[in-house]
């Protein structure tokens, strides 16, 4: 594929080009909904673009010259996207920071991209920011969104929201052509945003992605995902990661479809449910919580109940088969799927807020091939799909007619894909990024002759589904000289509803344990059903009845592993854990590194 | 420690139709001791000293007392047992005079020397009470009722005293005075104690362990030190912010228990 073809959407070349036509073509289409005091409110193109703009005349105004970056410290709200696309618009590069992120977090990310805007949400963040304020001197300008609690703040480089728009409201009609003109300007190439990879290993880096590789990935994401202007998609992971990124801020521009806003992290379940979106990403982690919510349900639930969702959810398994195979479904199958689905698995949809579902995606982490099934024959139709910060998210995807379960799917057309010696995957095409931010060293090793480096060891079989074996980094070399992968068993592990992560060991080792982080939710329940008195989390880690509950997890698990994979002994991690906390990451995995670190003391034990 | 506890708790639920409103709690009041349970409002607190009194029947688990099971007796028996009960919001008998209200707490028992050396004790604890010894309670203030209510509870000479949120609508003063006479109660009387209480500040000063409730499940639990040096503890029930500066504040989105 000729690599300077031209890539467009509806013969708009740059992201603030297409956003301007949308407005202008849209007008009063819903683009988004947000829920204000309990009532859900909706937002047009029209008002979308309009913010926007006014926004980024107020950036102009102060002085903001393209290739300049904005940072966006927030929670997923309307306004993340007004500064995200104002900042794109008028030719700066916009980079996202996580909310849960510490101040020396916060430090290192602003002074890394040359941040010289930094909008945040509340006084929260914004003490964030005062913290490390003075080793940050290249920020002249804070906008603050919410200025509850703020009357009495006077800095001078902190501006509440309404004051900000000001700026760009007086100034005069040299504004308004700048900042059209800087609309025309943008060129495919030019870097628009900036994403800092979560950093599992060493500090963050910020990696560059260009116009034309989020257009190519938003094309070639059509290609397997088609998604309409009457798509609803939820928005509730956080937006600087890339995958929310790309399914809320560039697919409904490419798509013109309506996004909608959780209110807040406890309750996107229930927005979820409100909402019934049409298209929904989850990661791993999501739907782990969904399938635990019905298990325990069920347990509740009586005799008669279970065996239907049984024999429910049977039938949908064959039906599913069918349709990933686009073989047509006989009419005696059909008959059966149609009374299961009326009368058991339509109401546990409804029940999770996945009836409308019509394409369910899974990635960002390994997930275990049983859940897949098991949504799928809940009639969810799940697809699992792989990509990076790197690639914007998207290299390759299960998607309809074409499912392998366990692999990640096949590239999307333009995409090349091949394993190096080693079996590492090597990615070649328009959605390779252009690279890490002032970092040319790691851009080096990471691109070689075009081919992008994943650092993931996969394998392609003979019909082009690619099989993700695990981080190369994180292969385990047994000291026998073994090579296992850890993610496998995690999965596994992982897919019982009392296990919330784990992390397997045994790099130079001797044999392979496992750190187990259990769900405080369903094994309480547990303990409680079972008549097992426990306080708090501590105790409850600590009782017989759950340590040997988790050890009958471990060994239904060993049964299907190679001997040299069965794990040994386990430990559990005592310790309710947070998104603050360093061992988890932002979407809720176990940082291995850190894990092994922190822990070195239960992993001696089990080793002694 | 080593001694088995005097009161002990085993996996309770507790249910309000179909409302399960403690979910599987645990614990244990050793003899001689003040144990507090803390938490909001609606965290279950209440249910706990109804169900271990008998008011309420538990779906599942044990109420253990003195080594005998007790569990969903009837509350006239587990208070024959030795279990005083001072209800949330008095409930003293209005139209009964203080003195009446008194032996009203000691009908079951016999002996009427000791009886009277009960009420002295009582009045010893509560001289406010003497005074108005002929009064009808219902024209008594909010923190007399309140004292009545504890006199009548400890004039069945109980084994243990299950104080339901003694502080409830009292003002400070009042409050450190009920909480002052609890302390020395235990201290010189030597009487067990489990206290229900939002004010944790006053309920940590006298206790000796203590359990924090949320949604009906035992969220931590430890010592008074181990209660008091909590983060999580300070923070959203003792209320304590460091007043130094906008950037030392402490922010959190949630409790960690640990």
């Amino acid at each position: 594929m000729n690599t300077e073809e031209i890539i467009s959407f509806d013969n708009q070349t740059s992201i603030p080009a297409l956003f301007r036509f949308r407005a202008q073509t849209l007008k009063n289409k819903v683009a988004m909904r947000e829920k204000h005091f309990g009532i859900w409110r909706t937002f047009s193109w029209d008002q979308y673009y309009s913010n926007s703009a006014r926004i980024g005349k107020s950036m102009i105004a102060l002085g903001l010259e393209p290739g300049q970056t904005v940072s966006i410290l927030a929670d997923p709200c309307k306004e993340w996207l007004f500064f995200d696309l104002a900042a794109q618009c008028i030719g700066c590069v916009s980079c996202g920071i996580y909310a849960t992120d510490s101040a020396p977090q916060i430090l290192h990310i602003c002074e890394d991209s040359d941040t010289t805007l930094l909008m945040v949400e509340n006084e929260e963040q914004l003490d964030k920011y005062l913290v490390v304020e003075e080793r940050l001197p290249n920020i002249h300008t804070v906008v603050v969104l919410d200025s509850t609690g703020l009357a009495d703040l006077d800095h001078p480089k902190v501006v509440m929201l309404e004051q900000f728009y000001q700026l760009g409201d007086e100034g005069d009609e040299g504004l308004e052509s700048e900042w059209n003109r800087r609309i025309d300007n943008a060129e495919p190439n030019d870097t628009v945003i900036l994403v800092y990879t979560s950093g599992t290993t060493g500090a963050p880096k910020g990696a560059m992605l260009s116009h034309r590789n989020i257009f190519f990935v938003a094309q070639a994401f059509h290609e397997f995902y088609p998604i309409t202007a009457e798509d609803n998609s939820v928005v509730y992971l956080p937006l600087c990661h890339v995958t929310e990124r790309l399914l809320s801020v560039f697919l409904p521009l490419a798509r013109c479809s309506t996004i909608n806003f959780i209110e807040g992290q406890d309750t996107a379940f229930e927005n979820i449910t409100e909402v019934s979106p049409t298209y929904f990403l989850g990661v791993p982690r999501i739907w782990e919580k969904m399938y635990s919510s019905i298990i325990l349900r069920m347990k509740d639930a009586t005799w008669v109940g279970r065996k239907a969702l049984q024999m429910a959810l049977s039938v949908g398994s064959i039906a599913a088969d069918f349709e990933d195979k686009e073989l047509p479904v006989p009419v005696h199958v059909r008959l059966m799927h149609r009374a299961a689905d009326f009368l058991v698995l339509n109401n546990i949809k409804v029940l999770l807020g996945l009836d409308r579902v019509r394409i369910g995606l899974t990635g960002a982490a390994p997930i275990s091939p049983d859940l897949i099934s098991w949504f799928r024959a809940l009639g969810v139709p799940l697809y699992e799909a792989f990509g990076q910060t790197e690639n914007v998210a998207f290299a390759c995807g299960n998607h309809r007619g074409q499912v392998r379960l366990g692999t990640v799917g096949k590239p999307p057309p333009g995409v090349e894909l091949k394993t190096a010696k080693d079996g590492e995957l090597l990615i070649k095409g328009p959605l390779v990024f252009k690279g890490y931010y002032k970092q040319a060293l790691k851009t080096d090793e990471t691109i070689i002759d075009g081919w992008l480096y994943t650092g993931d060891i996969a394998e392609i079989d003979a019909d082009g589904f690619v099989k993700i074996v695990d981080r190369k980094k994180d292969i385990i070399i047994t000291s026998g000289g073994k090579n296992i992968s850890p993610s496998e068993i995690e999965n596994q592990l992982k897919f019982s509803p009392y296990v919330t992560d784990a992390v397997v060991i045994g790099d130079g080792r001797k044999y392979l344990t496992c750190l187990v982080m259990i769900d405080n939710e369903t094994v309480s329940q547990f303990a409680q059903e079972n008549n097992v008195p426990f306080s708090d989390f501590k105790s409850l880690c600590a009782t017989a009845e759950v340590q040997s509950l988790i050890k009958s997890e471990i060994e239904r698990i060993n049964l299907s592993l190679a001997q040299v994979e069965t794990l040994k002994k386990f430990r559990l991690i005592n310790k309710q854990l947070t998104v603050e906390d360093d061992e988890l990451t932002a979407s809720m995995k176990l940082k291995r590194n850190i894990v092994n670190e922190k822990y070195a003391d239960l992993i001696n034990q089990m080793y002694s | 420690m080593s001694k088995s506890p005097l009161l002990q708790v085993r996996n309770i639920e507790t249910f309000y139709g179909p409302v399960m409103a403690i979910r599987g709690i645990s614990l244990d009041v050793h003899k001689g001791k003040i144990v507090s349970i803390l938490g909001g409002n609606g965290a279950g607190k209440t249910t706990i000293l109804k169900t271990i009194c008998g008011a309420l029947e538990p779906q599942k688990g044990t109420v253990v007392f003195s080594g005998q099971d007790i569990t969903a007796w009837q509350p006239d028996k587990a208070a024959r047992q030795g279990m005083g009960h001072v209800p949330e919001g008095r409930e003293v008998f209005p139209f009964l005079s203080v003195k009446e209200n008194l032996e009203m707490g000691a009908y079951n028992r016999k002996g009427k020397n000791e009886i009277d050396d009960d009420l002295e004790m009582v009045f010893h604890y509560f001289p406010d009470l003497k005074n108005k010894i002929n009064l009808q309670a219902v024209l008594l203030s909010g923190g007399q009722q309140q004292m009545l209510a504890m006199g009548r509870a400890l004039m069945m000479r109980p084994e243990i005293l299950l104080l339901d949120e003694p502080s409830l609508g009292l003002s400070p003063l009042l409050v450190s005075e009920i909480f002052d006479i609890i302390y020395r109660l235990n201290s010189e009387q030597g009487v067990t104690m489990l206290l229900v209480e939002q004010n944790a500040h006053m309920a940590l000063k006298v206790s000796h362990t203590g359990y924090v409730i949320e949604t009906g499940r035992v969220v931590f639990d430890g010592d008074r030190d181990a209660l008091l040096n909590n983060p999580d503890i300070q923070e959203f029930y003792l209320g304590k912010k460091q007043a130094i500066g906008r950037e030392k504040r402490r922010w959190k989105q949630r409790k960690t228990w640990r």
